[in-house]
């Protein structure tokens, strides 16, 4: 009789702790969270590292084929700053510009910090003098903070006819516009567009 | 018979509780673990085709946590040493209150302290042996490729892969339910 009962209630306990297991696993399948990578967003389940590996390539490869510039540059510059992004568009680099980008009233820090945040690449077109404090100035503060945080160089200098590349950035290579425009934008691009082929393996 | 049903139903609302709350909390987790990890491994790979590889382990770190975190036995197990501790507060002031211990006393010898001794020692065994066994399924998952990883639906390979979870998951399970069948006097 003792025996029968013992069955029982290991048999209950058994079947119970098996659909609750079963439960607590579908609810850990809808635990989904929201990644952001550059300017896209998108769901990723903890519990189908396939799927959400393969959702990640596709998301990779696109940003990669066609990802966003930040251009930052000094007033002198825009002219510059105007003719780079209409050819970087044209090759299907999305550009984030302050002036395209920031409407009255909006709070210029944050909208820069935004920006910087959604872009790939940040495109630094230096002004002429290397101890100029205006706003590009602040934006190199922003963008070299932006790089220790994301852990990668995203800084890429512009080296024009009339500008100087500052001591922060001498040891790295700068796309020089200052001898041919057409050859500056194509190592400039060859830097912020890789292959969008992506192994699956 | 009916009170036996009734403490079954019990167990398995205090079982949901701590399964949701662990839900809850793994929830809150994986939003700000792991996740802000990957993001930046993400944003390195847009960049360097090596980093490609530590997103693809970063996302299997994740799903074998996730997977890992599948065990509320010994969450159960505790409960039950804290219902235990409850209900000897309880008895403490009126000994009459839960008939069980008496059952075990006859005429010249009294044996209450003796059961609850027993009583409280297998709860610690059982929440020794829920421990142990999160642990091997921790080890089990975390030696298993993410990909061979099944699902309950596939239940001839989910049961083998996850044997040592649903024993531990058992064991919480019988520990509360015997403590709710002492205190309701159902055994």
């Amino acid at each position: 009789m003792i025996f029968e009962e013992m069955i029982k209630i290991i048999g209950v306990s058994v079947t119970a702790a098996a659909i609750l297991t079963v439960v607590k696993e579908f609810l850990m399948k809808m635990t989904k969270a929201n990644i952001r990578i550059g300017g896209a967003e998108f769901e990723v389940s903890t519990r189908e590292s396939k799927e959400a590996y393969e959702k990640l390539l596709s998301t990779i490869a696109e940003l990669r084929e066609h990802p966003q510039v930040f251009i930052a540059y000094p007033h002198a510059q825009r002219d510059f700053a105007l003719k780079l992004c209409a050819d970087l568009v044209s090759t299907g680099v999305k550009v984030w510009l302050d002036e395209q980008e920031i409407k009255p009233g909006e709070t210029i820090s944050r909208k820069i910090k935004e920006g910087m945040n959604e872009s790939q690449w940040i495109v630094l077109i230096p002004p002429a003098e290397e101890h100029n404090k205006g706003w590009v100035f602040k934006e190199m503060q922003m963008a070299l903070e932006a790089e220790k945080l994301r852990g990668r160089p995203i800084i890429i200098p512009v080296k024009t006819p009339t500008n100087v590349i500052p001591n922060i950035f001498s040891d790295r290579l700068w796309a020089d516009f200052s001898d041919k425009y057409e050859e500056g934008l194509h190592n400039l691009l060859r830097g912020i567009v890789r292959k969008a082929e992506i192994s699956k393996t | 018979m009916t009170d036996f049903w009734f403490n079954v139903a019990w167990t398995v609302l205090i079982a949901l509780a701590t399964l949701l709350s662990d839900w809850i909390a793994a929830k809150f987790i994986s939003l700000t673990r792991g996740f802000t990890a990957m993001q930046q491994a993400v944003d390195q790979a847009i960049a360097d085709d090596s980093k490609l590889q530590q997103v693809k382990e970063q996302l299997e770190r994740m799903e074998k946590r996730a997977k890992a975190s599948l065990i509320w036995g010994a969450d159960l197990a505790t409960v039950a040493i804290g219902l235990d501790l409850a209900t000897l507060g309880l008895w403490t002031t009126n000994q009459t209150i839960f008939p069980f211990f008496q059952k075990w006393n006859t005429n010249i010898v009294n044996r209450e302290i003796q059961v609850w001794l027993l009583l409280i020692v297998t709860h610690l065994v059982v929440l020794l042996f829920s421990i142990v066994f999160k642990h091997l399924h921790g080890e089990r998952i975390e030696a298993t490729d993410a990909s061979e990883l099944s699902g309950p639906l596939h239940p001839l390979k989910w049961i083998p892969q996850n044997c040592w979870m649903l024993s531990s998951n058992t064991l919480g399970f019988l520990a509360v339910l015997s403590c709710l069948m002492i205190m309701s006097n159902t055994i």
